[in-house]
Formats: C-alpha cells, structure tokens, sequence
C-alpha cells in the first residue's frame, strides 16, 4: 500500500529528536512510617517571586479588560462619533463622561467575574442540592420568594416607573394611573408573576416537561389578551407598559443565578440527557409578567373611568416629583448595587444553611467572587450614571433633530424629513446593535450556552445572533413611535412568527432563544433605549414612549431561531453533499471506471 | 481496601450523534443486562468538517459513551451497539474498543421492595 | 430498525490520543491535527487539578478550565499527529497539559464502499481479538 508523505512532513520527522523518560522517575516515591503505613504525600506549596506573581497575574487581568474594552468602547465611540459628526452638536460633560466609561468597564470585568468564580458556582451549588434535600412544596415556595425578591432587586424595574412621570394624564389616564397611583400593585404584580414563573419552571426541571408546550400555552392566551385590550381604544395605550415590564423584569443579577440554580436542580433532579435542561425560567419570567400587568390593568379599567383618574390627577398636581432619574447622588449607585445582590446572597446562604443544612463549597473562592461582584455592579452603576446612560440620553434626546423641529437644537430638522429619519432609525439599530452586546447578563448566558454544548455552540454566536435581532427589534420601535402604529399590531404577528419558528426548531434552540430574548433587556440597554424613546416621544407628540423595549425583546427570538435552522440546514446540506460524492463514486466503481483518490 | 477483577474486561467506546443515546440506553439494560455506562457530551469536528471552513455550526454536538464489558461479551456488545445505534450508516459516529489493565466491578446494589 | 445486517467492518491498527490542554486551545490544536491527516475529534470541557492548588490564594488565577481532546488516529499517522499536537499544544512549556496515546483493539464506523473495494477485506485476525473460534 503506497503511502504520500509531504516532503516537508518528512524532513520535520526526521529532524525532530525524542528522548524517552520512564514516569516512573517523575512520580514521588512513597515514604513509609514505623508500623509500615505509607505517609501521605504532602504537596510542597509554590513559593513565588513578586516578579513571578505579577507575570500570573497580568493576564488574568489583561485578558478581562480586553474583554469588557471590546464590549464597551465600540458603542461609546459610536455614540460619540454619531453626535459630532451627524448631529452636528459637541458633548457636553466630556471628561465625567470618559471617566464614566471607564468606570463601566472596570465595572464589568469585577462583575463578570465575580459571577463566573462566585455568584454562578454559588446558585448550582445550592440548586444541586435543593431537590435532594427538600420536600416539593419548600422547593417550590423557596422558587417563589426568589422571584419576587429579584424583581424588587431589579434596578431596571424603577427606570419604568420613573418614565410613568412624564405620561400626560389626559391622553393616556389608564397608563398614568397605573404608573403612579398604582405603581406599588404593579411591581408587585410583576414579582408575583416571576414568582409564579420560578414555580413553573422548577417544576419543568423536576419533572423533564418540554418547554415548547409551555411556551404556546403560556403565549396564546397573551396574544388574545393582547387582541381583546386593543379593541379598546383608552386600555390600548396600556399594552406597550404592559409588554415592556415583561422585558425588564431580568437583568445582570437575575439572569445568572437563576439559570445556574436551574442547572443545578436540573441536574440532580432531572433525567440528564438534554444539556439545556436549566433553561425556561427567565422565558416564563418575561411573559407571565406582562399577563399580570394587562390584568391589571382591565381591573382599573372596570374599576375606574378617565374622567375619575384625570379628576384625581388634577387634585394632586404640583406635588408630582419630577426629578429625572439619572440626576442623582453617587450614593443612590452604591445602594443599588449592594441592594440588587446582597439580599438575594442572604436570602440563598440563609437557605443553605437551614433549609438544606449543607456546607459553603469553597466558602473562599465564592466570597471571593461574590464580593468582586458587589464592588462591580457598584462601579458599572457609577460608570452607567455618569457614562453611558448620560451620553446616551444626550444622543437619544437630540437624535429626532435629524428629521423634526426640537426645540433644544436651533437648525432642527438637520436633514431632509425623509433621509433624517433614516439617519435616526439607522442610529436606533446601531444603539441596539451595541448595548446587547455589553449586556452583562447576555454574556453570562453565552458563557452558560458554550459550557454546556461544550464549545459546539459559541458565545460569540449567540451575542451576534442576539445583538441583531435587538437592533432590528429596536428600529421596528422607533419607527412604531415616529408613525404612531397600535403596538398590537407590531406584537402579535411577531410572537406569531415566533411561535411557528419555536415549532420547527429542535428544543436547545428554543431554550436558548427565549431565554435570550429575556436577557437583552438589562442595565446597557434600558437607561438609553428608554432615553432615546422618551426623546422620540416629546419630539413627534407622542401619547408614551414605551413598547421599544419589547420590540427588542422579540427581535432575538426571532433571529437565534432562525440560526438554528440555517444551522440544522446547513449540516443537513452537508451531509447531503457528502452523501451525493459518495453516491456518484460507487456509481463510477459499478461501472469499473477509475477511482478517483479521496484526499480529505 | 482490596479491589478485585474477576476476569479481564473491555473498554467500548462509542461517540454518537447527540440524541441518539436515549433510545439506546435503556435497551443495554434491558436486553444486555449491561448497566456499567458512563455518557458524556463533547463537541466534535468529524471528517467532513475540516476547521478550513469553520463557521456558525461547523461543530456539532455528540454524545460519548463509555461501556465496561467483561472480555467475552465484548464482541457481542460491540457488535449490538454497532448495529443498534446505526453506527454503520454515513453520519453515524465511530466506536473503538480498548483493553484494560486491571478494574473495578461495578454492581448496582440490590433494592429491597419497600411494598 | 431495518437497517440491513451486512457483514462488519472492523478497523484494526487503530490509536487513540488524548491530550488534556488549557481551555480555548483545542481548536488550533485540532486544526493542526487535522493537517497532518487526522480525521476528526471530539473535544469536551473538563477541570483540572494541580498546579492552582500549590499556588494558595494566587491560584484564583488560574484557570482550572481544560478541554479534552481526543482523536482517533491509524497508527502510522499515530506518531505524526502526536508531535504536531505537541507542537501546536506547545507541551513544553510548564502548565500547557498533558497527552498520551492509547491502544485500541479494533474500532467501526461507517466505511464507504469504494474503500472496501479498493483495499479488498484483509483477511486478518486482529491480533487483540481472542474470540473463541467459532465456524
């Protein structure tokens, strides 16, 4: 049999040299006491230089930095670049900008690591061990205390309810009284949704259900709900609050945990096998809420007529605090950051100790990464504050200047009508585009997706996938404020669409998909997206600026799904193509020609 | 602390499109009566995807099971796995077999029916 | 199933290498297997054990994520595509991981038609196989 060797291959082997060492020289040699017991072989301690040390350390550090840099500055620069040069305005505040900035990505690498070495390690540690050693009803009434204690963690949460200050109570009475007189129900409703949600998804792990099924059961009766309220002329101006509350319910904090506790349980609890099994969760927390909200607000509907909210409104007007919500001390950053992560810490160890009666693993390391975590979610509030949100809104309020009459810029429209609101809608895909790709929480869950198929699934795949969808989501929004179009309208042929996609896909994309689609929503995105539809909004008159958010939350369902399927496709195609070659070979060999040699 | 072996055994190793495993499982205990397994996944890069032209789903994910068999059932377990989980179609994975220098027995613990 | 029972095809003179290497490096160590003729491989994450527990508090880190590669190789190549691995693995270096080869007995997938006709069925024992002879 003759075989083909490259020359260079050839030359390689014969110039490289193998000595050959028996292990037997390298492993340690047993030392034995005086009754003939072997002694344990005690590892001798590194001692290391501090030049040694750093040389450790620097790519630690290094490599995360690069990371968050990566994440973070395109999107600054955009915004930058977009303000100069398209809108012709300069920054106001550069330097508290700047430092804002970096005061993100310091932020972001503290965090992101604090939640791979500490936070997630924690949740599937307890997760592992909460079916094992707790009856279903604890479990279940643990799942349920968890969801409501992380949707009052929730920073984005306050960022809704800041945005109900400036619903004029005459256009819209329903969304005004909702956001003000009833905005403490409201919270509540949404953390008993995601309650509610934790339950249902805990009870997915335990007993292997699929999540597809929950999916259209739990979607269709949105859809028709969704219908039913935009027949309704005044209830209608309610949807896009209702929708949006769905989106902003899972952020950085909640995300990672909540998918490492339902790894955990699933894998001590369920049948194996499928390797997304700790998936559905955050799913369920984005739609259940967004049922509770529209149920409620059909009960201020039968309770209540406009003219009684306008007449109230009228009553308490001028006490109304009007402060916008990213004027505030350093020390509001601080508290939320140790608020959206302390408590729940707390809440779990208090668990673990005396629910579960089991020990910290690694007490260490996790404190370690818990308190990394704290100190990064305190800098990435300072950084949003003063970076990021604050540009945003500069570029967000004045962005409608390209194509309409605002007052804050003299030479408003900048542009033609036709072309400025392409500029605009271009600036809100890009703006989209950049901010899902910070998310802290998305790149957790990237993280999650590529450990758990083993690097077949990329991380960089999901954020790309995810970031588009998010882009287009975002635009299909401003284009729904600019013209003014019914939200149902956009809503229900997108989740539509979604669910026939869902019904060809195989079940890990699904999971993945919908999981991603309530993640985008986080800290990046909400502060200048909400910005930047508030800013819309003022500008073409409209009745709110909501319903943006949950614009983009459909957009990635839609787009990480239909990869999927381009993927199964494409493997399909592959395999055909290789099957089609071999077809024709054992033609040729039938008919005694020659064979061509394979060379793979 | 004394580990014994009765008699040589065998190391099979197949690797399998993911999926494929779960319908394949139950049959070793049930028909074979085999139940020293171990399943694993892994990412893998077959023949017909060089990483020349990787891309979004180049790589795709396989199920790796690892079976303990004594030496004389080998070939017949081999040969069902082989068969059984279509190991003999295009597409269908590779299995190999290695020998063992020494090993455990692994037994599952009888269960007394509580009823 | 009604696939059909043909005979089976064994593959004999069959190696398997495994190496265990830092996360992130398997798909260039892969690629340069690849290109001295290795078929395919499968690649699963793992965790290590080692040199970050020597180190105390310095060891957070290092990372204790690996992956493992393992790749099933003809036995002439067996030795070329260990050194390229070593190579392009650099195993030289303290902490890059650690590899080695293991027999295989014999190994089956799914062998194309016009292989067999080109190389016939060598009738040859497995020299592993100590299957009791029947008719």
């Amino acid at each position: 049999m003759p075989k083909e060797i490259r020359f260079g291959a050839f030359v390689r082997e014969v110039n490289s040299r193998h000595r050959y060492l028996s292990y037997n020289h390298v492993t340690p040699k047993l030392d034995h006491d005086d009754n003939g017991e072997p002694v344990p072989v005690r590892v001798r301690p590194y001692k290391l230089g501090s030049t040694m040390a750093l040389r450790l350390i620097q790519p630690y550090v290094g490599i995360r930095l690069i990371d968050q840099m990566r994440a973070v500055l395109p999107l600054a620069l955009y915004l930058v670049l977009f303000q100069i040069v398209v809108l012709r305005s300069d920054i106001a505040d550069a330097w508290t900008i700047t430092a804002g900035l970096v005061a993100v990505i310091l932020g972001l690498m503290f965090f992101m690591e604090g939640l791979r070495v500490g936070l997630m390690p924690f949740g599937q540690a307890l997760g592992s061990s909460l079916p094992t050693r707790a009856k279903l009803p604890v479990v279940l009434i643990i799942a349920f205390l968890l969801g409501i204690g992380v949707t009052f963690a929730e920073p984005a949460i306050g960022a809704l309810k800041a945005a109900g200050a400036i619903v004029n109570v005459q256009s819209a009475p329903y969304l005004y009284t909702l956001l003000n007189d009833w905005a403490e129900v409201l919270v509540l409703g949404v953390g008993i949704g995601v309650g509610a949600a934790a339950i249902v998804g805990t009870l997915r792990f335990l007993y292997d259900w699929s999540l597809k099924p929950l999916i259209y059961l739990t979607l269709i009766p949105t859809i028709g709900l969704t219908f039913f309220i935009s027949l309704d002329p005044e209830l209608s101006k309610t949807l896009g609050l209702a929708w949006d509350c769905g989106a902003v319910t899972t952020g950085p904090v909640t995300v990672p945990l909540v998918l490492s506790l339902g790894i955990g349980i699933a894998a001590a609890a369920g049948k194996g096998g499928d390797g997304m099994s700790g998936f559905g969760i955050v799913t369920l927390a984005s739609l259940f809420p967004i049922l509770v909200v529209m149920g409620l607000s059909v009960y201020v509907h039968q309770s209540t007529t406009p003219a009684d909210i306008i007449a109230a409104a009228q009553l308490s007007n001028g006490t109304a605090d009007t402060t916008p919500w990213f004027d505030q001390t350093p020390w509001v950053e601080t508290i939320a950051g140790l608020r959206a992560i302390v408590p729940l810490v707390i809440f779990l160890f208090l668990v673990l100790t005396f629910v579960l009666k089991e020990k910290l693993p690694h007490p260490g390391k996790i404190s370690y990464g818990i308190t990394l975590s704290v100190i990064g979610m305190i800098i990435f509030n300072l950084g949003l504050t003063y970076g990021l949100s604050k540009l945003g809104a500069q570029s967000g309020g004045i962005v409608p200047a390209a194509f309409t009459q605002i007052t804050s810029v003299e030479t408003s429209p900048l542009y033609d009508w036709l072309v400025g609101l392409m500029i605009a809608i271009a600036f809100a895909w890009i703006l989209g585009f950049g901010a899902t790709l910070a998310e802290p929480a998305l790149n957790a869950l990237g993280i999650t997706v590529e450990n758990l198929t083993n690097g077949a699934f990329k991380k960089k795949t999901l954020l790309y996938a995810v970031s588009i969808g998010v882009g287009c989501g975002i635009a299909i929004g401003v284009a729904k404020i600019v013209f003014n179009i019914p939200i149902a309208w956009l809503l229900i042929p997108g989740y539509i669409t979604a669910l026939v996609l869902t019904f060809f896909s195989n079940e890990e994309y699904v999971n993945v998909a919908w999981d991603s689609a309530g993640v985008t929503t986080g800290p990046v995105t909400v502060p200048l997206v909400l910005a930047m539809g508030l800013g819309f909004g003022d500008a073409v008159n409209a009745v709110e600026g909501f319903g943006i958010l949950s614009m983009a939350s459909i957009g990635p369902i839609i787009s990480v799904l239909s990869v999927g399927l381009w993927v199964q496709w494409k493997v399909n195609a592959q395999h055909r193509r290789y099957d089609e070659t071999y077809e024709a070979e054992k033609q040729i060999l039938e008919t005694g020609a020659s064979v061509p040699s394979q060379s793979e | 602390m004394s580990y014994h072996t009765t008699r040589p055994h065998k190391i099979i190793t197949a690797i399998l499109p993911k999926g494929r495993e779960s319908d394949l499982l139950p049959r070793l205990v049930d028909e074979l009566g085999i139940n020293s397994f171990n399943v694993g996944f892994a990412r893998g890069v077959g023949r017909i995807t060089p990483l020349r032209h990787r891309g979004v789903g180049e790589t795709t994910e396989k199920a790796i099971l690892t079976v303990l068999v004594e030496e004389e059932r080998a070939q017949e377990v081999f040969e069902f796995i082989f068969y059984e989980a279509d190991i003999n179609q295009p597409h269908g994975g590779l299995m190999y077999q290695h020998p063992l220098l020494a090993n455990t027995v692994f037994k599952v613990p009888d269960i007394e029916d509580e009823l | 199933m009604s696939n059909k029972k043909r005979e089976m095809v064994v593959l004999t003179d069959v190696s398997l290498i495994t190496a265990i290497v830092q996360r992130g490096k398997a798909d260039e160590i892969v690629k340069a297997a690849q290109e001295v003729g290795a078929q395919g491989a499968s690649i699963h994450y793992s965790h290590g054990r080692g040199v970050r527990e020597r180190l105390g508090v310095l060891g957070l880190v290092v990372e204790a994520e690996k992956e493992t590669i393992q790749i099933i190789v003809s036995s002439d190549q067996a030795n070329r595509v260990f050194e390229s691995i070593y190579r392009a693995g650099d195993f030289d270096t303290p902490g890059m991981g650690i590899m080695w080869v293991t027999p295989v007995e014999k190994a089956a997938t799914f062998i194309p038609e016009d292989i067999l006709e080109k190389f016939g069925r060598e009738d040859r024992r497995n020299p592993f196989d100590v299957r009791p002879t029947d008719a």
